[in-house]
């Protein structure tokens, strides 16, 4: 079970798994800082997605960004 | 009068025309459809439901409506909708067996919006099941089987709007809408080689569609012609955002950036050359280009982590009624959430996301205070087989950054044919704009394909 079944954008997902497969390159396990392992035996302790968001700083403004902010609208851009 | 395919494959605009100078009646034009819908839908089963009925009574409505003196781009245009926007009456599945009596009490916005412009209301378009959300890795779990790619009908129209995709294409509809979460109108029209508009978040009422999530759904066109697209949206959007530029005169005004790479390794030798032919085009265009590099931000588990906290929540009816028990089962719904439950996710993760948001929405503005537009090779992969799983997907760096991005931002985008391979398969090109600058997205496709004919080109199975 992998984190395709989650994605409305299957086709980008699932689909980059098809680019994938055309290079015969061994599909990496992923470790749990977010980086590529070795072909790990042992499952991610956390899966790359939620590695990278956990380790990104987004703390540089004091908007309270607790839910997605829309583009401004036209008028007042 | 008899409507031949010449006359079908015309882009929306072109037939606007037609219809407007009384050359060609809506009641003949709707019929041709139809004819070639009962002909091409055993082939492609890119509709759910075809409404012969509704339709004939909108076209007869909309040519009474002219002789009488009305006029408007879209007044008797033949068109379908994915089916998880809801029709009045008209049952709308969300492409699950789940859902197969489903009927809407009132048709959602953008129905409601095209109604009353007078466009003709051929049937509901396919959709992979729930928009993809939860959704099955094998290409043959749609309703009434795998809804198959006019260009070769042994491939896949893409997803998550594979019936506006192939119908486009194959000549069944003057124009259809489809929705994006993330790359749900992007896909399929690379896949199918049709034009397709991504509007700004916001800019186009949800209500009455599927929610997959909240804060990434889009609703836009999938048109032959960024011309069409351009049409159909000042017909849809809920803002009065402008459109006068985006002509192909408007897209040579552009300052353009470019992008070479989109984080995927090149589906075919193809896709290089059409990409840097497109590049040609565009600079004998006598438009600036310059490259640019795109942030590196967590963009994609910031949308990763935003569709699934969403999406759980949007779906939490349906799983409460124990609908997911009905949906294709080549994994049952425990083995789904299994894999759910071991990702920890917490609202912390929810919220930084939102915050990642934030961040690329910035990185974004500081790109578009120096370039218009940005350009860069399109969905980058080739129509899939219909009869195979989807290959999987372990590896970290398939990221697809302009159109993950734009999500992420809601910023529009267009994504348009940019050439074929050596097999007939499509290729496409992808397009971003400002914040409601959608004029600009638009009016760059409608330079490129004044200059070119990759959009022209029609399918076999059409």
């Amino acid at each position: 079970m992998d984190r395709r079944l989650f994605l409305e954008g299957l086709a980008l997902t699932t689909l980059a798994g098809a680019c994938q497969t055309r290079d015969p390159a061994p599909v990496k396990a992923i470790t749990g800082d977010g980086g590529a392992g070795d072909g790990g035996a042992a499952p991610p302790s956390v899966p790359p997605p939620l590695a990278k968001l956990r380790g990104a700083v987004v703390v540089d403004d004091l908007e309270p960004a607790l839910a997605f902010r829309p583009l401004p609208r036209p008028g007042r851009r | 009068m008899t409507v031949g395919d010449e006359i079908l494959d015309l882009p929306a605009i072109e037939l606007s025309e037609r219809l407007a100078a009384r050359t060609l009646t809506s009641v003949d034009l709707t019929e041709g459809y139809l004819a070639r819908i009962a002909r091409m839908q055993p082939l492609l089963n890119c509709f759910v439901t075809v409404t012969p009925e509704r339709a004939r009574a909108d076209a007869a409505r909309a040519d009474a409506a002219r002789a009488a003196g009305q006029q408007g781009p879209l007044l008797g245009l033949p068109y379908g909708v994915k089916d998880i926007i809801d029709t009045a009456g008209i049952r709308t599945t969300w492409g699950t067996r789940a859902h197969l009596d489903r009927v809407p009490e009132r048709d959602a916005d953008v129905v409601a919006r095209l109604t009353a412009a007078g466009a003709v209301l051929l049937g509901k378009l396919s959709t992979t099941e729930l928009a993809n959300t939860f959704g099955s890795n094998w290409p043959a779990d749609g309703l009434g089987g795998a809804h198959r790619n006019p260009w070769n009908r042994n491939l896949w129209a893409g997803g998550s709007s594979a019936g506006p995709g192939a119908a486009v294409a194959a000549g069944l509809c003057a124009f259809a809408l489809g929705s994006e979460t993330w790359g749900s109108i992007d896909c399929p029209s690379a896949l199918n080689a049709v034009t397709g508009l991504r509007p700004t978040y916001d800019a186009v009422s949800r209500r009455g569609v599927m929610t997959v999530a909240w804060s990434l759904d889009k609703v836009g066109p999938m048109v032959r012609d960024a011309r069409d697209a351009v049409m159909v949206l000042r017909a849809l959007a809920q803002l009065p955002i402008s459109l006068e530029r985006a002509t192909a005169a408007g897209g040579a005004a552009l300052r353009v950036g470019y992008i070479d790479h989109v984080g995927f390794p090149s589906p075919d030798p193809a896709y290089d050359t059409a990409w840097a032919a497109a590049k040609d085009v565009l600079r004998a265009s006598g438009v600036p280009m310059k490259p640019v590099t795109l942030p590196d931000t967590a963009d994609e588990p910031a949308v990763f982590v935003t569709l699934v906290a969403e999406s759980l929540v949007a779906f939490e009816g349906f799983i409460r009624d124990g609908h997911a028990a009905r949906m294709f089962d080549r994994e049952t719904w425990p083995e789904k959430i299994a894999w759910l439950d071991k990702l920890g996710m917490t609202a912390s993760d929810y919220v930084k996301a939102q915050r990642v948001r934030a961040q690329v929405q910035r990185a974004y503005q500081a790109i578009f205070d120096e370039v218009d537009v940005l350009v860069g090779p399109g969905f980058p992969l080739l129509a899939p087989a219909v009869d195979a799983k989807l290959p999987s997907f372990e590896a970290k760096d398939t990221h697809f950054t302009l159109v993950t991005d734009g999500n992420a931002a809601g910023l529009p985008a267009v994504s348009l044919p940019m050439g074929f391979t050596a097999s007939g398969l499509p290729l496409g090109m992808h397009v971003v704009a400002a914040g409601y600058r959608d004029e600009d997205a638009l009016a760059l496709a409608a330079l490129f394909q004044a200059q070119t004919d990759h959009h022209r080109r029609r399918p076999p199975a059409a």
